[in-house]
């Protein structure tokens, strides 16, 4: 099996699979974990149904639909904030109303530009072993962007998420803080379409970050538990997917189970 | 020096006036308690000062500035409400907790430095909490929370710590030792704010009261309240000695 890993290795599709991979679960761990922490997990969820939508578009205009998503996505995420201040609808509800119209945009779509189908529906469960080479140098940059924004507002966003109140009064802008992690959150999760597909999407930003919380007892070690989980997830699930013929975002999200059920299981024996 | 100042505050939540007329103010080293009954509008009025809500009339100036604009917020300390539930689990040391409290005094990227690490161990040993660095938050009593809090809004060297309810938590013998800190901080020249339902125990620590009721009912020195007759009649002699806090040991010395 050593053998048929190293084989694999060969690979330059395997090789892409596992840098892009790799480095947007890396990004979905980080902010997972912020996301979890403040019961905004969903909004992950919520941002790939509307990609759901935005890759029809991309799709129905002849375009690369990483190119249409990304900025529609960023945009609808700035969007469930607006309304889930200005509208006083609460957060989950704000994401229920924006993915429901996201999906229902993408069915439009799809029912208009008959001949896609088969190209959107690709992008339900993801095909992270299809990923073309520019692809994976978007994926790479930009990945490498929210890592950087990520590390640097690392303090900030860790006073926000614990108490958000008190994070005003050191004098951090919350609210831009707040736009700039869901921002975030949308470049990642049009990213990762591309490895889970849009249906799993929400499990490589919440999975890393649960599978943390079993076991860390400081934020420092949860953030090096849940990046850890989340590469090994890709890397083991690109593995076996490979050798066992399995669907790589299905397996990837088996494997994440798996070590969120051995952190679970640790956290309780110690 | 003028540190803080409240003209004629009023706030609204929705159409309901939580706060009438609200004006005040605090100097260097005073040490200010406000008091008033459950819902009378305590702590909307420290978030109020904080510009954590906003004002439907009147200004808050803090430091000279107005709050809107003030920007200097390593010198204030801030101790809010304990609000438990929301944060079940989270994963923080109190040594992480209590370094946020030095964020204020960061500029971007506010990097965390090994001097910070002291600073956090100075601020934990004053407060005799220092073996509860590497604890859980989460896994802390109320009062060592607390305590925790305090720690956090003390470690940035505010000059003004604005305290909400920080004792409802507290033994006595730990309330004592809290409020024992506070006054070392005020006589270092800091001004202390702190509200507290505590209208039996506040006179024996603070200096000056402010007695709340949406609107101001008093504001002044514990000796003024004690002897205005004004307060006599809105609280009765008995509940208006307990409060001032003058007479202790001995008979009412009026």
């Amino acid at each position: 099996m050593i053998a048929e890993i190293f084989d694999a290795l060969q690979y330059a599709f395997i090789q892409r699979a596992l840098v892009a991979g790799s480095l947007i679960a890396l990004n979905c761990s980080f902010l997972g974990l912020f996301l979890v922490l403040r019961r905004f997990a969903l909004i992950g969820d919520g941002l790939a149904h509307v990609a759901f939508g935005t890759i029809g578009l991309g799709l129905l205009l002849h375009s690369h639909p990483i190119y249409v998503s990304v900025p529609l996505v960023m945009l609808a995420s700035l969007w469930i904030l607006m309304i889930s201040e200005k509208a006083k609808i609460h957060g989950d509800a704000a994401i229920g109303l924006v993915a429901a119209l996201g999906v229902a945009t993408g069915v439009m779509l799809a029912s208009v530009g008959r001949g896609f189908n088969v190209d959107l529906f690709s992008y339900l469960f993801g095909s992270i072993l299809a990923i073309s080479r520019g692809e994976v140098i978007l994926s790479v940059m930009l990945s490498l962007v929210v890592l950087m924004v990520i590390v640097l507002f690392m303090n900030d966003l860790f006073a926000i998420t614990y108490e958000e109140e008190y994070a005003r009064v050191l004098g951090i802008k919350t609210r831009r803080m707040t736009s700039m992690l869901t921002i975030c959150t949308a470049l990642t999760v049009v990213l990762g379409i591309r490895v889970v597909g849009t249906m799993l999407i929400s499990s490589l930003l919440i999975f890393p970050a649960v599978t943390a919380l079993q076991v860390a007892r400081c934020f420092r070690t949860a953030i090096i538990i849940a990046a850890a989980s989340s590469v090994l997830s890709v890397v083991f699930g690109v593995f076996i997917s490979y050798l066992f013929n399995l669907p790589t975002g299905a397996t990837i999200v088996y494997v994440s189970f798996l070590l969120f059920g051995t952190a679970y299981l640790c956290g309780r024996l110690f | 020096m003028k540190v803080l100042e409240a003209e004629d505050l009023s706030v609204k939540y929705q159409d309901a006036e939580v706060l009438t007329g609200v004006t005040f103010s605090t100097s260097s080293g005073d040490f200010l308690g406000i008091v008033g009954p459950n819902g009378s509008g305590k702590t909307t009025l420290v978030r109020c000062i904080l510009n954590l809500v906003p004002a439907a009339a009147g200004s808050v100036r803090l430091f000279g500035t107005a709050n809107d604009r003030f920007d200097e917020w390593s010198r204030i300390g801030y101790v809010p409400q304990v609000s438990d539930g929301r944060k079940r689990g989270f994963p923080a040391t109190v040594g992480e907790i209590v370094a946020t409290g030095l964020l204020s005094r960061k500029r971007f990227p506010r990097r965390l430095t090994r001097k910070d690490c002291q600073t956090v161990d100075e601020t934990l040993e004053l407060l005799a909490i220092q073996d509860l660095k590497g604890r859980m938050i989460d896994r802390l009593s109320g009062g060592q929370r607390q305590r925790v809090f305090l720690a956090r809004a003390l470690v940035g060297e505010p000059e003004l710590l604005l305290l909400d309810e920080p004792t409802a938590a507290l033994d006595p013998s730990m309330r004592d030792q809290f409020y024992e800190t506070l006054i070392a901080f005020s006589r270092r020249g800091g001004t202390v704010i702190i509200v507290t339902h505590d209208s039996g125990s506040i006179g024996r620590y603070a200096a000056t009261l402010l007695y709340l009721d949406r609107r101001v009912i008093f504001f002044g020195s514990f000796q003024q309240f004690c002897r205005s007759e004004r307060m006599t009649d809105y609280f009765g002699e008995h509940a208006q000695h307990l409060i001032c806090h003058q007479h202790e040991g001995g008979a009412l010395d009026r």
